[in-house]
């Protein structure tokens, strides 16, 4: 009789124990802080200079940027490139790692996961943003052209979005119920979203096997998807003629680089997280060892693609091609490359091998510098082949031969990049940080573990 | 002074004989020129021995009313053409005695749908006949194939026309993984009747 | 008496101006023209097509009687002329940057002088080769990048050749732009890169130009459809001092540029006629003679740009 019992509470699921009180108090969401307070009012000013800058591009078109004839994509687009790689971090923790039964992974996936979601949303408005015609965003819907690269990223960049919010909302219903049964305290609005999200979540075994059985077909799903919405992205570029974009291997090649930048974006905003909300009992030195560890190896088959991209054409120094390299190793944009290559790639790898790199505050600064590196690196991608097409850029004004961003164009970057960081932000007020019944499930799984 | 009258005397004959004869000559030219041409024509016609010829003959009728070839004009062959006039050369573009002038026919030329070309004809301000003109309809031309690429299933065609390969895989991508997603959708609306359920159970309780 | 003289040929104008405002379509300036209208309906309608493809229709008392017949038809501007294959070629060796086939464009198409859709670029294809200049009109290819990577379908190919853009449908993705390695391509960034000066504007003839300038949409070369489309040749063509430009149908094989007409296929025989970065497969329609046996030594000219 009470093993039935309890073989039958094993298969109801963890609900049927009652959240043990530490948990309660460490993984609810907390009111807000001083510090917090001024970080949010931070982002919304920038947020509010962005929009006025983008007052100022609707009424006067894009000439306000410093975007012409010939460097017709800018900041705008290589910056929406950048969210695309960071939001592949979703896929990443939530399914690579739970498909290689990675335990350690339980405190970050959340945090992953609305990384992703936040830089998925600021991909798709900063390509609004720097659309010409930007109230003719439905003619993408209505005339849509399947044989376009743009209508592809335009599905898969919907799709992926759509399985990131599912990834996010799901593994969330468990503890969006803790938080309507035990935040009675909350004001009127967060207590109906709680109640309306947790979706009658009673911890039923039913339920529990629903989502379960979901969280395992998205992660298989999202693979896949990972993978081509980042490629298709790369085709953007790979389907011109342009040096330096004319290459079989830019799917692979982001894919890559995606992959690291976004691990480092995790790692920074954990550190972050973690210490704002005092989460150093579910996010150990261990945690960040072994995310450093995957930032390592991220980013060594990250540098095999650099090398593989940049020294053949290298070796072969075609005309066009030869110069837009010239530019990169030596040139106008020399600086700003290697900088990207050495500091943001060579140095972080080297310090991440030794064990001391990978504590908490080192790696915080090195995966900072590793996604500001990210940034710059998308930045080498779109403009210098710009600036050497075929035919030579001549009879145009001094300006055009160079691509300067203005202050519009920063402004209107920088709001989106506060905007992503505003929504992260937002999300963290409202739900656990930790997931609360997964660290549960953790604990007793050990508790288990140690009778046997 | 009798030798000098004499000399006087024969220059003066030589001179007004020269005068009589070239007035003469004149009068023989302006006789000539003055064979009044009328009612000019010019013809097209087209000959395929020993390759395909365009021949123009220009004919008029002289003072006596018969109808006679006239030599030494010169005349323009021409094809017409939506941009200009593509001219046809020949060795001699004045006509012969027989008032034609032969030029061939372009190899490999074009023509409508049907091989129709239009072949032109003119003369200038000619002295003896003046302006004429003809054109001429002949089947010679290389019938044109005209390939519409606007139903041509491409990449770049509008996007009822993308290639059918490009079309089915996409589809079945989208209706795999939105299937899936909807699917799933489904499920969290089974959560929440089944938390439902559950509420009404444990309250009977 | 030479008041009322002046005024009808006052008026006489507005109406030509008013005509070709309403054929041109253009955005710009549209609504001075149109508000210098004032003469009375006579109720009559015509049917016209704008250039982005729009049946209008339009008071008959306001037509100038000059107007090409091409335009009053309803053939739909996205399927081109049926029957025919437009095809361009430049000779090269006959090239010395007089530049007046880009004052034409500019204003066939109510460009500022230091724009035109017609470029016209020095090359130079190896270090101890010789210099030359290339214009570079839109190369109209029949495998073309930039009608691939529309997501939108605002450029497109018509069946006579051209390559269009239709400006109410572009969303300024700049795709296109990036697509094309002949960067054939220009951007309307804003008003002010399209300003015309009032000599400019008085030298434009409204019922033989064409603008549908659009901020935030892509414009290029259109091989002057009501041109082309009315057997008569573009007006970078025509202006040509040197007779550089050939244009004509390739399905006639037939190309002219104004005083010589020429067999197309022989010309480009005997005078090795090529096609510029053929190796990139994009089928361009417009062919080079190569810069041998030169009308022009080469000289450095500079060229205006703001």
């Amino acid at each position: 009789m009470n093993s039935e019992i309890v073989t039958a509470e094993k298969e109801a699921g963890i609900g049927h124990h009652e959240v043990p009180k530490d948990l309660l108090k460490d993984l609810l969401p907390k009111k807000l802080t001083k510090s917090g307070t001024i970080w949010m009012v931070f982002l919304l000013i920038i947020i509010g200079i962005g929009g006025y800058a983008y007052i100022s591009q609707l009424q006067k078109g894009l000439i306000v940027t410093d975007m012409r004839d010939f460097t017709s994509w800018g900041i705008y687009i290589s910056n929406f490139v950048f969210f695309v790689a960071i939001s592949l971090v979703g896929s990443l923790i939530s399914a690579v790692l739970k498909l290689t039964d990675v335990k350690w992974r339980t405190p970050l996936v959340r945090i992953a996961e609305i990384i992703a979601v936040a830089a998925i949303t600021f991909a798709a408005l900063i390509i609004i943003v720097d659309m010409g015609r930007p109230e003719r965003f439905w003619h993408l819907f209505v005339y849509g052209r399947i044989q376009s690269p743009i209508m592809w990223d335009v599905i898969v960049i919907t799709t992926y979005f759509t399985i990131s919010i599912l990834l996010l909302y799901i593994p969330l219903l468990p503890d969006l119920a803790i938080c309507r049964d035990k935040l009675t305290g909350a004001a009127k609005w967060k207590r109906w979203c709680y109640k309306f999200f947790a979706l009658n979540w009673q911890n039923t075994p039913r339920q529990y096997k629903i989502v379960n059985d979901s969280i395992r077909i998205l992660a298989v799903l999202i693979i896949p998807l990972a993978l081509s919405i980042h490629t298709v992205t790369s085709w953007l570029f790979a389907t011109t003629y342009r040096a330096g974009w004319d290459s079989t291997n830019f799917g692979p090649y982001f894919v890559a680089g995606a992959f690291m930048a976004g691990c480092a974006a995790v790692i920074a905003v954990t550190y972050v997280v973690r210490e704002h909300y005092g989460l150093r009992k579910y996010i150990t030195d261990k945690h960040f060892d072994h995310m450093g560890k995957l930032l390592v190896l991220l980013s060594l088959i990250y540098l095999y693609f650099n090398v593989n991209e940049y020294l053949v054409p290298g070796y072969k120094m075609k005309e066009t091609e030869g110069a837009q390299l010239k530019a990169l190793f030596t040139g106008d944009y020399a600086p700003m490359f290697w900088s990207v290559q050495i500091l943001g790639l060579a140095i972080p790898i080297i310090v991440l091998l030794f064990k001391w790199g990978r504590k908490p505050v080192p790696i915080f600064i090195i995966s900072v510098i590793v996604v500001i590196g990210a940034w710059f690196k998308r930045l080498l991608i779109v403009t210098p082949t710009l600036l050497h097409p075929f035919i030579p850029i001549q009879n145009v004004p001094d300006s055009w031969h160079h691509y300067n961003p203005t202050w519009q164009e920063w402004a209107i970057t920088s709001a989106s990049l506060a905007g992503a960081l505003f929504i992260i932000q937002i999300f963290f007020r409202l739900f656990p940080v930790v997931s609360i019944w997964e660290t549960m499930e953790e604990r007793e799984a050990e508790t288990e573990s140690q009778k046997i | 002074m009798k030798h000098k009258i004499k000399y006087i005397f024969l220059v003066l004959m030589a001179v007004i004989s020269f005068g009589i004869q070239t007035t003469y000559a004149a009068d023989d030219d302006k006789a000539k020129a003055e064979v009044k041409y009328t009612d000019a024509t010019l013809k097209l016609s087209f000959d395929t021995t020993g390759g395909k010829h365009i021949i123009a003959t220009v004919m008029a009728k002289d003072p006596s009313g018969a109808v006679v070839p006239v030599k030494d004009v010169t005349v323009v062959i021409q094809i017409k053409k939506s941009f200009g006039m593509l001219p046809v050369e020949g060795d001699n573009m004045a006509t012969d005695e027989s008032g034609t002038v032969t030029v061939n026919f372009p190899k490999e030329l074009p023509g409508d749908k049907e091989g129709n070309v239009t072949v032109y004809s003119k003369v200038d301000a000619d002295a003896k006949v003046g302006d004429l003109e003809t054109q001429s309809i002949v089947k010679w031309g290389i019938p044109a194939e005209i390939e519409n690429t606007l139903n041509k299933r491409a990449l770049w065609a509008a996007r009822a026309n993308a290639p059918i390969s490009l079309v089915i895989a996409v589809n079945l991508m989208i209706a795999l993984v939105w299937g899936t997603i909807i699917f799933i959708a489904f499920k969290l609306l089974t959560i929440n009747r089944l938390g439902k359920n559950e509420k009404t159970i444990k309250s009977k309780v | 008496m030479e008041v009322n003289q002046n005024t009808s040929r006052r008026k006489f104008l507005k109406k030509g101006l008013v005509a070709g405002a309403l054929v041109a379509g253009g955005s710009m300036g549209a609504s001075e023209l149109i508000s210098a209208f004032d003469s009375k309906p006579s109720g009559n309608k015509i049917r016209l097509l704008s250039p982005e493809g729009k049946v209008v229709e339009v008071d008959a008392s306001v037509i100038n009687p000059s107007v090409s017949d091409f335009l009053v038809s309803s053939h739909n501007v996205r399927e081109g002329v049926p029957g025919k294959k437009f095809v361009m070629v430049i000779d090269l060796s006959r090239c010395k940057n007089a530049g007046k086939c880009r004052k034409a464009c500019s204003k066939m198409h109510y460009l500022p002088a230091n724009r035109s859709y017609i470029k016209i670029d020095k090359m130079q294809d190896s270090e101890k080769g010789a210099p030359y200049w290339m214009p570079t009109p839109c190369f109209h290819c029949d495998n073309p990048p930039c009608v691939k990577v529309c997501p939108v379908g605002a450029t497109f190919k018509l069946s006579d050749g051209i390559v269009g853009i239709d400006n109410t449908r572009c969303i300024g993705c700049r795709f296109c732009m990036v697509a094309c390695p002949y960067s054939a391509r220009v951007f309307n960034w804003g008003e002010e890169m399209f300003k015309l000066s009032p000599e400019e504007k008085n030298a434009i003839k409204p019922h033989e130009a064409c603008g549908t300038h659009k901020v935030g949409t892509v414009e290029k070369c259109d091989f002057c459809p009501q041109k082309t489309g009315d057997n008569k040749l573009p007006d970078c063509v025509q202006a040509c001092p040197n007779g550089v430009f050939f244009f004509g149908d390739e399905v006639e094989d037939v190309v002219s540029n104004g005083d010589e007409t020429l067999q197309l296929s022989k010309l480009l025989r005997d005078k090795a006629g090529y096609r510029f970065l053929e190796d990139l497969g994009t089928k361009p329609r417009v062919y080079y003679l190569p810069p041998a046996n030169r009308q022009f030594p080469f000289t450095e000219t500079k060229q205006a740009s703001k």
